[in-house]
Parts: C-alpha cells; sequence; structure tokens
C-alpha cells in the first residue's frame, strides 16, 4: 500500500478532539469530577517528541484539576528500568508509573505495585472499552492486575516503497502478505540486484529478539513457558541458518554493519540513508523515520508490513502494552490523584489525540478509529493503526517472565555475533543461546 | 638526640624563655586538658570520619555481607553462602573470559601507556621552546579520556564510517568496523586508553627535572652515550617514578569501565570481546540486577588488585632505586 504524505499539521485540533468525543459518547465512560488536590510522581520513557505530548497532556489534566500538581520523571527506555528497580528498592517509586508487558514480571508484587482489581471493581479505575485481552497483558503471574494498559505495541517489517518500485519495474514480483518466511527471503534476494550499489536487501536481524519471536511462534511454538525457555534447538539453528544464508549470498549487511545498524540512531540508519530496502524497527517509529528521510533521502517513502507468517501460514507476531501502574507505596492522600490521571491518560479522547498512540496504539478500539478517521492525524500514524488493526486478531502475545526481556536480548546478540564472526556453528550458537538464557531466566527466578 | 627529660626542660629558664609555653588553667588537671585536645580533635576529624564511616567502610560492609546472599535488589536479600564465589569460578562462562579480557586489557595498556608517557617527557624535557603548550595538549586527553564524549568520539572515528576508515580509503585500503568486531575492538579501547597517557607523562616530566645536568655531563666526558646516558643515569633515577606510575595504572587499568561501556552499547560486545571485568560486574549489579552476585565480584576484584599490587611492592625491591639507600 502506498501511504500518501501532505505536511504536518499546523495545530493539534481541538476541534477533531471534541469530534472524537461525540463519536466516542457512550463509549467511553464519563469521569466523575473530583475536587483534587496534591501531587504525584509520573515516569515514562521516551525521547523529546513523546516528552512534549507528555508534558502537554499534564497540562491539560493540571488545568482540569487546579489543586493537582503532576511532577514529570521522564528517561530513555533502558536507563529507565534501572531507576525504577533502584527507586522500588528504597520504597520511592512514583505514584503513577508508565509499565509494559515485558517489564511487569519483574515488578507485578503487591510490595512494589498496587494491586488494581479492587479499584476496578468498585469503578475508581474506568477501564470501559479497553479489551479484556489488552487488560490482561497488565496483570502479574499471581494473576494480579497491575497496569492499566493505555497502548498496545507490535513489531514489523519496515521498508522504501520507492525501491520496491523501482525493483517491480525491473520484473521482480510484488509480494502480498501473508507470505512465508522462505518467500520473504525469496524476495529479497529478488530485489537485491535492483538496488543501488552498496545497498542491501535487508538489515541483519538474526541478534534481534523482536525478530527471533514472531520467527519460533510462526514455527508453532511457545518462546517462554513461566520462566523455562520453551522453543526447540531446531528452531533457533534454523533462524540461524536463515540469517547466514542471507548473508552469505550479499542479502543483507556483515556482521561488523549489523552490529552498527542494531544500534543505529534514526539520522544514521541503511534504511533512511537509502542503503538498505527493508529493516526492522518499531511501528510507531513510523513518522519519525519518514520524517528523518525526508532530510537525508529527500522523495523516499517509508512503510510498514507484518512479519513473514510460518510454513503453514501461522502467525507469530508478538503484542504488548504499555500502561500506568500506581507505586505500593503511593500514599492513601495522592491515590484518588493517581487514579484520576489513569483515568485521564486512557478515556479523555482529547488526552489521546494529543498522544495520537505515540507509544502503541491506543488500548480502546473505537478511539483507534478515530484518530485513525481523523484527518488531522498523521498518514504514518494512520498506516501503524491500520496495520494494527490488520494483524491484531492473529497476534500471539507472549508472556515476558522476570528479566525475560533483557536475558533475550542478551543472550541472542551474543549467540548470533559468535555465530555471524564465525566463532560458533549455528548449532553451538543455539545451545549457547538455550543454556545462556535459560541459566539467566532461572537466576531472575531465583 | 637530646636527652633532656621534662624535668631538666622545666628546670631551665633560658631554655623555657626561648620556646612556646603551654598556659595551664587553674583547676584543670593535665588529664582533663588532653580529653579537651582529644574533644577538639575529633570534632575536626568527624567529617571525615563520617566520610570515612558512611561513604566507605560501611558500604564496603555491606558489600561484603551481600556477596553471600542472592540478591536481586528488589526484595530482601537471602545468605546462600559461598554460592556466589563458587557458581563464578565453576559454572560461568563470562566471568571468566571477563578476566581473559581484563588481563589482555592491562597487559597491553599499562606498558604502553608507560612507553609513550616516558618517550614523551624525554622529548619534551629537552627544553624545547612553547614547552607548557605542548605538555598542556598531551595532558589534556588524559582529562577528557575517559569521558563518555569521548567514548563517542572514539566509536564514531573506528566505526565502518568513521575517520579511520576516511583515511585507509586515501590509500586504497578497504576498512572496517573496527568498533564492531571481535578481533579489533579490544585493541581499539586500548588505543584509546593509551592515548590518555597524559598524567603519566607529566609525572615523568617532573621526574625527569629533578636529575642534576651535572650527571649527564659527567657520563658524556667519560663516553657515554645517548642510550647509554639514558640506561645508566635517566632509569635508575626514575625508577621510583616509574613504580609509583605503574602502580597507579595497574590500578585504574583493572577498574575501567567508562571506554568500554560506551563503544560496546554497554554489552562488553561483540562477542565478548571487550567484557571488562567492571564492565560484567556492572551487567550484573544493574542490568540482570543480581547484586549479591556482583557483590561477590566486586571482592574479587579487590582481592586482585591488592596481589596485583602488593606483587608489584615485593618486585619493587629488586628494579627500584632509592637515593637515600
Amino acid at each position: 500500500m502506498q501511504v500518501q504524505f501532505r505536511a504536518a499539521p499546523t495545530r493539534r485540533s481541538f476541534l477533531s478532539g471534541t469530534a472524537i468525543a461525540l463519536a466516542l459518547a457512550g463509549t467511553a465512560a464519563p469521569i466523575a469530577a473530583q475536587d483534587l488536590a496534591g501531587e504525584i510522581r509520573f515516569s515514562w520513557w521516551g525521547g523529546q517528541v513523546r516528552n512534549d505530548k507528555t508534558d502537554q497532556i499534564i497540562q491539560l489534566f493540571e488545568q482540569q484539576n487546579p489543586g493537582v500538581r503532576v511532577v514529570r520523571e521522564n528517561a530513555d527506555f533502558a536507563p529507565y528500568w534501572e531507576r525504577l528497580t533502584i527507586q522500588s528498592t528504597g520504597n520511592n517509586q512514583p505514584c503513577a508509573i508508565t509499565m509494559q508487558s515485558r517489564w511487569l514480571a519483574t515488578y507485578a508484587r503487591p510490595d512494589i505495585l498496587l494491586p488494581l482489581d479492587d479499584l476496578v471493581a468498585d469503578g475508581t479505575l474506568d477501564v470501559s472499552g479497553i479489551p479484556e485481552t489488552v487488560l490482561n497483558a497488565g496483570r502479574g503471574a499471581d494473576g494480579n492486575l497491575y497496569m492499566i494498559p493505555h497502548g498496545v505495541f507490535y513489531f514489523a517489517l519496515m521498508y522504501n516503497e520507492q525501491m520496491l518500485e523501482n525493483a517491480v519495474a525491473n520484473g521482480v514480483e510484488p509480494i502480498e502478505w501473508p507470505y512465508t518466511w522462505d518467500e520473504y527471503a525469496n524476495h529479497l534476494r529478488a530485489v537485491q540486484p535492483t538496488l543501488p550499489e552498496g545497498a542491501v536487501a535487508t538489515h541483519n536481524m538474526g541478534r534481534e529478539p523482536d525478530a527471533f519471536i514472531p520467527w519460533v511462534q510462526s514455527h508453532g511454538e511457545q518462546v517462554f513457558d513461566g520462566s523455562q525457555v520453551a522453543f526447540s534447538r531446531e528452531t533457533a539453528v534454523a533462524w540461524f541458518n536463515y540469517w547466514e544464508t542471507l548473508r552469505n549470498e550479499g542479502v543483507t549487511e556483515s556482521p561488523e554493519e549489523m552490529i552498527s545498524e542494531n544500534s543505529a540512531l534514526v539520522e544514521e540508519s541503511n534504511l533512511a540513508n537509502g542503503r538498505g530496502y527493508a529493516t526492522n524497527r518499531p511501528p510507531n517509529q513510523l513518522g519519525s523515520v519518514q520524517t528523518v528521510t525526508n532530510t537525508v533521502n529527500p522523495g523516499a517513502t517509508i512503510n510498514i508490513r507484518p512479519y513473514p507468517v510460518g510454513p503453514d501460514g501461522t502467525v507469530g507476531m508478538d503484542l504488548g502494552s504499555n500502561g500506568i501502574a500506581i507505586g505500593a507505596n503511593c500514599a492513601a492522600e495522592q491515590l484518588p490523584i493517581a487514579t484520576a490521571w489513569i483515568n485521564f491518560w486512557t478515556q479523555d479522547t482529547e488526552a489521546a489525540g494529543i498522544y495520537e498512540s505515540d507509544n502503541g496504539v491506543v488500548a480502546i478500539p473505537d478511539l483507534a478509529t478515530a484518530q485513525a478517521e481523523d484527518p488531522d492525524t498523521q498518514p504514518t500514524q494512520v498506516r501503524h493503526i491500520e496495520l494494527y488493526q490488520q494483524v491484531v486478531d492473529t497476534a500471539k502475545p507472549v508472556f515476558w517472565p522476570a528479566g525475560g526481556y533483557q536475558a533475550m536480548t542478551d543472550t541472542l546478540n551474543r549467540a548470533y555475533d559468535a555465530v555471524a564472526f564465525g566463532q560458533l556453528t549455528p548449532e553451538q550458537g543455539a545451545d549457547q543461546l538455550m543454556s545462556e538464557l535459560q541459566q539467566q531466566l532461572s537466576q531472575a527466578s531465583r | 638526640m637530646s636527652t633532656l627529660d621534662a624535668s631538666d626542660d622545666q628546670a631551665s629558664p633560658a631554655t623555657m624563655s626561648a620556646r612556646p609555653v603551654r598556659v595551664i588553667p587553674q583547676g584543670r588537671s593535665g588529664s582533663a586538658l588532653k580529653k579537651a585536645d582529644n574533644r577538639a580533635a575529633y570534632l575536626f576529624l568527624l567529617p571525615w570520619l563520617a566520610g570515612i564511616l558512611l561513604i566507605t567502610t560501611l558500604p564496603m560492609l555491606a558489600s561484603l555481607y551481600l556477596s553471600f546472599t542472592n540478591y536481586a535488589v528488589i526484595g530482601l536479600p537471602a545468605w546462600i553462602g559461598l554460592d556466589n564465589y563458587i557458581r563464578l569460578f565453576t559454572a560461568d562462562r563470562r566471568f571468566i573470559t571477563s578476566i581473559w579480557v581484563t588481563l589482555t586489557y592491562v597487559g597491553w595498556s599499562v606498558p604502553l601507556v608507560l612507553l609513550f608517557s616516558l618517550a614523551i617527557a624525554v622529548a619534551l624535557n629537552r627544553g624545547l621552546r612553547g614547552l607548557a603548550i605542548y605538555r598542556s595538549l598531551f595532558y589534556v586527553p588524559s582529562l577528557i579520556g575517559a569521558s563518555v564524549g569521548i567514548g563517542l568520539l572514539w566509536k564514531e572515528v573506528f566505526g565502518e564510517r568513521g575517520v579511520v576508515n576516511d583515511i585507509l580509503g586515501w590509500f586504497g585500503i578497504a576498512g572496517r568496523g573496527w568498533i564492531n568486531n571481535p578481533t579489533f575492538a579490544l585493541p581499539s579501547v586500548i588505543a584509546l586508553n593509551v592515548w590518555t597517557f597524559g598524567a603519566s607523562m607529566v609525572i615523568f616530566l617532573a621526574a625527569l627535572r629533578q636529575i642534576p645536568e651535572s650527571y649527564y655531563e659527567a657520563a658524556s666526558i667519560d663516553g657515554a652515550n645517548a642510550w647509554q646516558r639514558f640506561r645508566r643515569i635517566t632509569l635508575p633515577l626514575i625508577a621510583p617514578v616509574i613504580f609509583f606510575n605503574t602502580v597507579l595504572l595497574l590500578i585504574n587499568s583493572f577498574q575501567s569501565f567508562t571506554q568500554a561501556f560506551v563503544v560496546s552499547n554497554g554489552r562488553g560486545g561483540p562477542v565478548d570481546s571487550t567484557l571488562l571485568y567492571s564492565l560484567y560486574l556492572y551487567q550484573q549489579a544493574f542490568q540482570q540486577m543480581q547484586m549479591g552476585y556482583a557483590s561477590a565480584m566486586a571482592w574479587i576484584l579487590l582481592i586482585a588488585i591488592g596481589i596485583a599490587t602488593a606483587l608489584m611492592f615485593w618486585s619493587s625491591r629488586y628494579w627500584v632505586f632509592y637515593g637515600d639507600r
């Protein structure tokens, strides 16, 4: 699908927010006006664009609740979790904590996060419109609800539309989802000769959990079973072989460039600079990738598409959610503010309009549809929401055990790097991956 | 040495008039005065005592205790005896890797920094014009070299599209991602450390300036060439400073962290090639949140540095020359 891009709107329309509100009348429960007074701390992760949006939403909340002050605490993604852990140790975590399903298991304990079931049951927390499956992503291993999800994130492939059009003009068959992993590899092989000199058809994703998970799940296996590694050695070996074959055929980068590309800023990335046809990045970054591409590689259009499916057509896409949790240390007089803040963030149409699904597609489907239909929404965000709606029903959310995401990233990085640099065979790499991943999971669950 | 005792001292009016007299207030005994003096001394010592107790001793003792526990930061520590230590030496492949990486790093870094800093100091000691400017220029990297900014700069310089590859390209040599290659990543980090030789150089320069010129003149008259003068005069006379710099560099190198952290994005890669001991310790403590395990690693590092330093002191008796012996 070709995404048409137009100039960014000059205003963040309050009118459109009102229109959405009218459209959704009856789906989102009105939030009871309260005389709130006091101060809470609210933490989140993200870059400047998200910081600005969050600040706008906080200002709006403070305007509506003149006695309330929300203290902002933000950080980049990795240090955010380190800080939260240290804060939790000292019982100094913020009252309102942005949480992610991938990290929830580490903190989902009543002495760190407040169980929210009772607050939902008595209506203090408004979860109307949030699908049950999405809401359940906020539960810990003990079954308690610890997070109210406000955004659902997924993973997809990004590609350069112009490179694809050029390839098609040179006789390459376009592919339509659902395509299998083998069909996708063949597509990349066909595209490679049509690319400019020095460009590669795909970023090498052999070391990246966001790509490995759909591979595992599309082959009919689970990633984890509790805190146990659940995928098979054969699946891991096949994954390494898949990428080694593409690398040896020159369809993807050298191992050195793969590592560099893995941590590259959008500005430096092969995709944005016209040196790569396809890669994997979170779809919510589509807007920023397009913006950068407009500067460094004018004329190029970036689009997204789902990960391939398994040989029997099984979809392996993982879904996660971002939401807000309440610190167990939140004082009784702060609790009404924290709950009002969560209700505002998840249910208020104006707040949702400002945030524009910045950290995952807004959890309430009607709000997502309204955003997609709003003419003021950025086309990249529309595409982000549309693709989500296309694949959400077949996705398989992974339950991440405590420390699981960190462990998977660390061990998969090292195992595939060793394979790519010829220090281990794919079989040895798979053995190392499985043993070290299990070791770290066991360590985290001790 | 004086043989006068206190009674002799008090018996001599001449001595009394020449020395400051301690006035003992009436009604206060000597011991009361001593107590008052001690109180004043302790009062002045209080900030330091508070610092060493609260910032150094207590955390060290806590770390020692935690090293015998399973402590995942969140939750309470659980006593597991020597399990962390046993697991480190018997079941942790990366721990052994981090030791080898660190020994390689120390083994190359320390001699190279010593050689570079001594060579530059000798060159600067020849009475160059603009010495102060050169000295400052060479010293600056040691001030900023361990910073995150320089680590990032280094990453760019040695990166796939970095300056090093641009220069190699002028000579038709195809470059590579030096920092992202397991063979070249550690040498790149060592090169960054060697670049920060300025602090050692300044110390060497100060030592070289203490050697009397007459020694060299006498040796020249006796027919000694430049190498012989350096080998027989300079080296022995600055041996204590070489020893001092070596011990400092050794301790610092064992604890190196920032540069490897920055160039590998905190992972010690590629393929653990830059997994310095302190970086692995950090990963255990702050990425995997295994604070008990990391504490055990910290104590092993402390003991290893202690042994290395003790060995240096033991060996010094064979090669360090002090003028008063």
